[in-house]
């Protein structure tokens, strides 16, 4: 692929999901968040969570998409998981074996997932606040573009998550 | 396994700072202290996972043990930094190496970045 071809992918995928976030005015931006990135880049698992507050090592899911369809949420330990290395601080990418590198991630092994990038949450005042994680069974392809995209929504969705916190946690 | 730093074969041992010191020099945030670090010192690392243990220090002697968890081989930020733009298909192909630090000493100019070894 032609670096011009690239660039162009990047900033398509990135400009569908500013899009989204600049216009978006449901009443489930979490639920539609997850469900339209989990198609746009065509992964099975999308997850966007909070920091506990009674326990920073842990994590409660706002939403959990899983092969096209919300499903309950759930509380996991960060500890022995790729997100551990990811909330409160920098955007993460597993390409492969990311169960092999993580055997003690009951869910990685249950679900099967092969490759993962996970991207953090800040609040207001830049502390960790939560991440959002995509999960694949099959290698995630253009990370780059993937990574941006992240990047894009991650303001508004920093905001809502804020909001959502102070408002039922 | 975890090898300590003293016990890394000293090639080894030379990557790794290197690529350190490049990611400073290429901007990659360490937090807190190490804008103005001046030297390190590895406490662990983890040739698997590329858990990278380190014990940062300023000129004024102040100290900050900074635990990658999985620094060398996952972190975009740091990918970048050390890759540049094609990052990613690096990552890609990282994953896969069996002996990640050879890797690295093979598609990282290593010769730019000297560094204090105080391990």
């Amino acid at each position: 692929m032609s670096h011009e071809l690239q660039v162009e992918k990047i900033d398509i995928l990135a400009d569908d999901c500013l899009r989204f976030v600049e216009h978006y005015d449901g009443d489930d931006y979490f639920g539609d968040l997850a469900l339209f990135i989990a198609d746009k880049i065509n992964v099975s698992f999308v997850l966007i969570g909070y920091l506990l507050p009674e326990n920073n090592h842990k994590i409660r899911t706002v939403v959990l998409v899983a092969k096209g369809a919300i499903v309950d949420n759930m509380t996991y330990s960060l500890y022995g998981t790729p997100c551990e290395n990811v909330v409160g601080r920098n955007c993460c990418y597993f390409p492969s074996n990311v169960k092999k590198l993580f055997p003690d991630d009951k869910e990685l092994q249950d679900l099967n997932i092969e490759s993962y990038i996970g991207s953090p949450l800040f609040g207001e005042s830049k502390q960790p606040l939560g991440l959002i994680v995509l999960m694949n069974e099959t290698i995630i392809k253009n990370a780059a573009s993937v990574e941006k995209a992240l990047q894009v929504i991650s303001t508004r969705t920093e905001r809502a998550l804020q909001k959502y916190v102070q408002e039922f946690v | 396994m975890y090898i300590r730093d003293l016990n890394l074969p000293s090639n080894s041992k030379e990557v790794l700072h290197s690529i350190i010191m490049q990611a400073k020099h290429s901007g990659y945030y360490f937090r807190n202290l190490l804008d103005d670090f001046d030297s390190f010192s590895i406490t662990s690392f983890n040739p698997d996972t590329g858990r990278l243990v380190l014990v940062l220090k300023s000129q004024d002697k102040h100290q900050l043990i900074y635990d990658s968890v999985y620094l060398l081989f996952f972190d975009i930020n740091f990918a970048k930094a050390i890759f540049g733009d094609n990052w990613e298909s690096h990552l890609v192909a990282l994953a896969e190496a069996d002996d990640k630090i050879l890797y690295l000493s093979n598609h990282i100019n290593l010769d730019n970045y000297e560094s204090r070894i105080t391990g």
